[in-house]
C-alpha cells in the first residue's frame, strides 16, 4: 500500500514538474513572440500579454505547491532553532497543520468559490475571450497539491518521531 | 489600534515564530483580520493570491531568474574574474578589488547575491587563500560585496519594490540603483584596500591581451550600439550634428575601443547588461520584454556559443526557475491582500503618526526607520521584508518629501546589510560554507565592512541625488517631479530664510 502511494506521489511530482517546465519555457517564447510581432510584423498580437499573465498565475501557484513539497518556502527559523529538539518536532508538525489549513481554507475552498463565482458572472478575458473562471482553476488545483505535499510532510515528521523513540 | 490591526499583527508574529512559511503567515494573518471584521475571508484572500500576480511587470522576475541561472552555470564567474583582474588585479591588495568588482558584476547579471557568493567565492576565496590573503578577510569581502549586485541593475528586488509601492517605474528604479551600488562597492573596496595595505597583501600581474583584432571588432560592435542609442534618442552623442559631431565621435569611439580591449574576455557577457538597460532606456522594450530577450541571449551564449550548459540540463534549470519564481510570487500575492487590509485598518497612518510624533526632524525619522529595517533585516529575508514594510513606511517618507524611488533604494541598500549579518544572513551562511569557516570567526573581520555598508547607506539616505540624478538624466523621471520632493532640501531653504 505504502509502496503504491509512494509511486503515485513520485509520478505526480514528475507530472507537476513537467507542467512547470513547459509553462516556463512557453512564457519565454510567448513574450519574445510579442516583441517579434511588434517589431517585424508592425503590430503586436494582443493575446501575448494576456497569455503571459495567465501563465504566470499558473506557474506561481503550481510552483508554490511544488515548493511546499521540497520545503523551499522562506521562513524565519531563528526562533524555532532555540527550542529543544522534541519541541522543534512538535512545532514543525504544528506549522504543517497551519499550512494545511491555509491550503484547504484559502486555496481549495476559497479558490473553488472564486472559480464558481467568476463562471457565474461569465467574465471573459479581453483578448483571448477565455472564461476567466478557468484561469482561476489554478487556485483549487494547486491547493489540492499543497494539501497532498503537506500531509506527506506531516507523515514524515510523525514517522521520524516514532523512529527516534 | 483597532481589533483588525491587532489580529493581523498577532497572527503574523505568532506564525513567524513558529517558522511557518512567510507567505502562509501573511495570507493567514490577512485571513483572520478580515474574519475579525465579520466578513467571510476565504474568497477575498484567494482572489488576491491569484490577482496579486496577474501582472505583466512581474513577469520580468522569472525571466531575470532564468537568465541568471543560465549565465551563472555557464562559467560566468571565471570570465568576469579575468576581466576584473585586468582592471585592478595589479594594485596592492588587488585580489580583494578583483573579488569585489566581480561580485558587483556577477550580482548585476545574475540578480542573486547568494549565487554571487557561491560562484565568485567558490573561485576567489581558495585563490586568495593561496596568495596569502586571510581566509576570514576573503569571506568577509565576498559576502558584503555580493549584496551590491542587488542595487546594480537589472535587479529583481527592485521589481518587487515597484510593485509593492504602486506607481513606481521599474526603469527609474534600475537607473537609480547604479550610483548607490557603485558607492557601496567603492566603500567596500576602500575598507578592503586599507586592511590589505596594513596586512601587506599583494596584487598580481596579468598578461597583456592581443589588441589589434580585438580593437577592430570592438569598434564595429560599439559603433552599432552607439547608432542605435543615438537614433533612439537615449543619449545625444552629438555625431548626428555634423558641425561638432566628429570630435565627439572620435573620442567616444576611442573610449569604446579601449574598453573593448580590456573587456574582450567578458565582452559578450557584459553585453547582456547593455542590451537590457539600453533596450529599456531606448524604449525598445519594456522591462519584462528586456528580461525575456536576456533569457534568449544568455541561452544562446551559454548553450550555443560557450557550450557550458548541455541541452539536457535545461529542463532542470527551467524547473528551478519555476520554483524560485513561485516562492517570490506567492509572497507577492499574499502581500497584496495584506497591504489592502493594512490600509483598511489604518496601520500606515498609525505608524506614521507615531514616527512623526517622535521627532519633527526628517534626519532623525529616517535614522529610526533605517535602524528598524536593519533589525528586521537581520532575521528576515529581503523579499518579504520589502513587501511588508514598503506599504508601512512609504506613506511616512513621502510625507517627509522623499521621492518613492529614493526610498526604494534606501530600503534595498539597508536590507542588503541584513543579508550578511548573523543570526540569519543568507549571504553570510553561504560565504562561511564556501570559505569553510564559522560565523563566529568571521564576525570580527566583517565589522569594518559593515561600517562601510552603513556609511554607504547614510550617504544614499541623506544625499538624495545619489539615487535621483541618473534617472532624471536618462529621462526616466521628470525633473520637476524630483524638484517637488523636499527631503533634505528643507534645511537649505530654512537656512536661507533665517539669513534674510
Amino acid at each position: 500500500m505504502a509502496a503504491v502511494l509512494l509511486k503515485l506521489k513520485a509520478w505526480m511530482t514528475k507530472a507537476l514538474n513537467g507542467v512547470l517546465i513547459a509553462a516556463v519555457a512557453l512564457l519565454v517564447v510567448d513574450v519574445c513572440w510579442g516583441v517579434f510581432t511588434r517589431y517585424v510584423m508592425g503590430e503586436q498580437a494582443g493575446w501575448t500579454e494576456e497569455l503571459a499573465r495567465f501563465l504566470l498565475i499558473w506557474v506561481s501557484l503550481l510552483g508554490g505547491a511544488v515548493a511546499f513539497g521540497i520545503k523551499g518556502h522562506l521562513g524565519v527559523d531563528y526562533f524555532v532553532g532555540k527550542f529543544h529538539p522534541e519541541a522543534q518536532k512538535l512545532m514543525a508538525a504544528a506549522a504543517n497543520l497551519v499550512v494545511l489549513f491555509f491550503a484547504g481554507a484559502i486555496f481549495v475552498y476559497g479558490g473553488l468559490r472564486v472559480v464558481s463565482d467568476t463562471l457565474t458572472i461569465g467574465q471573459l478575458t479581453p483578448a483571448l475571450q477565455w472564461k476567466m473562471g478557468y484561469v482561476y482553476l489554478a487556485l483549487p488545483i494547486s491547493g489540492i497539491f499543497m494539501v497532498i505535499y503537506t500531509v506527506e510532510n506531516l507523515v514524515e515528521i510523525c514517522c521520524s518521531t516514532e523512529g527516534g523513540e | 489600534m483597532g481589533v483588525v490591526a491587532l489580529v493581523l499583527i498577532a497572527v503574523f508574529v505568532v506564525l513567524l515564530i513558529m517558522n511557518v512559511p512567510i507567505a502562509v503567515a501573511i495570507a493567514l494573518a490577512t485571513f483572520f483580520a478580515i474574519l475579525a471584521e465579520g466578513v467571510d475571508p476565504s474568497i477575498m484572500v484567494a482572489a488576491k493570491m491569484a490577482n496579486g500576480v496577474n501582472s505583466f511587470a512581474l513577469l520580468a522576475i522569472p525571466f531575470f531568474i532564468l537568465s541568471g541561472h543560465l549565465m551563472g552555470k555557464g562559467g560566468l564567474a571565471r570570465r568576469l574574474i579575468d576581466f576584473a583582474a585586468t582592471l585592478v588585479g595589479r594594485l596592492p591588495g588587488g585580489l580583494g578589488y578583483v573579488n569585489t568588482l566581480t561580485c558587483m558584476l556577477f550580482g548585476s547579471i545574475s540578480g542573486s547575491a547568494a549565487a554571487a557568493v557561491s560562484s565568485v567565492g567558490g573561485f576567489m576565496i581558495p585563490e586568495m587563500n593561496r596568495k596569502g590573503y586571510g581566509n576570514e578577510f576573503n569571506v568577509a569581502v565576498t559576502t558584503t560585496a555580493a549584496t551590491t549586485g542587488l542595487l546594480i541593475p537589472p535587479s529583481n528586488i527592485m521589481i518587487v519594490y515597484s510593485v509593492a509601492a504602486g506607481s513606481v517605474s521599474i526603469a527609474a528604479m534600475f537607473m537609480a540603483g547604479f550610483l548607490p551600488g557603485l558607492i557601496t562597492g567603492l566603500f567596500i573596496m576602500l575598507v578592503g584596500g586599507i586592511i590589505s595595505i596594513i596586512r601587506g597583501y599583494k596584487g598580481e600581474a596579468v598578461e597583456m591581451l592581443k589588441w589589434k583584432p580585438a580593437a577592430a571588432t570592438g569598434l564595429i560592435a560599439l559603433m552599432i550600439v552607439q547608432i542605435i542609442l543615438s537614433t533612439r534618442g537615449v543619449i545625444d552623442f552629438g555625431f548626428w550634428k555634423l558641425s561638432n559631431g566628429m570630435v565627439w565621435f572620435i573620442i567616444w569611439s576611442a573610449v569604446c575601443c579601449a574598453c573593448f580591449i580590456t573587456f574582450r574576455r567578458a565582452f559578450l557577457t557584459l553585453l547582456l547588461i547593455v542590451i537590457v538597460i539600453g533596450g529599456i532606456l531606448g524604449g525598445i522594450f519594456t522591462a519584462t520584454e528586456a528580461a525575456a530577450i536576456a533569457v534568449v541571449y544568455s541561452f544562446l551564449l551559454s548553450v550555443v556559443v560557450y557550450r557550458e550548459i548541455r541541452m539536457k540540463d535545461v529542463p532542470q534549470i527551467l524547473l528551478d526557475t519555476g520554483i524560485t519564481t513561485a516562492v517570490v510570487m506567492l509572497l507577492i500575492g499574499a502581500s497584496s491582500g495584506m497591504s489592502w487590509i493594512m490600509t483598511m485598518a489604518n496601520i500606515p497612518q498609525t505608524v506614521s503618526a507615531a514616527l512623526l510624533g517622535l521627532s519633527e526632524n526628517p534626519i532623525i525619522i529616517l535614522l529610526t526607520i533605517n535602524l528598524l529595517l536593519m533589525v528586521v533585516g537581520t532575521f528576515m529575508d529581503m523579499t518579504p521584508a520589502v513587501l511588508i514594510f514598503t506599504p508601512i513606511f512609504l506613506p511616512v517618507v513621502t510625507q517627509l518629501g522623499m521621492h518613492p524611488v529614493h526610498f526604494g533604494i534606501i530600503l534595498i541598500a539597508n536590507l542588503c546589510i541584513g543579508l550578511c549579518t548573523p543570526p540569519v544572513g543568507t549571504c553570510l551562511f553561504i560565504g562561511c560554507g564556501v570559505g569553510k569557516t564559522s560565523i563566529a570567526k568571521v564576525t570580527a573581520t566583517l565589522l569594518p565592512f559593515f561600517g562601510a555598508m552603513i556609511a554607504a547607506l547614510m550617504v544614499i539616505t541623506y544625499v538624495p541625488s545619489t539615487s535621483l540624478w541618473l534617472p532624471v538624466k536618462t529621462k526616466q523621471l521628470k525633473a520637476e517631479d524630483v524638484e517637488k520632493c523636499g527631503f533634505m532640501k528643507v534645511d537649505k531653504t530654512e537656512a536661507a530664510d533665517t539669513d534674510k
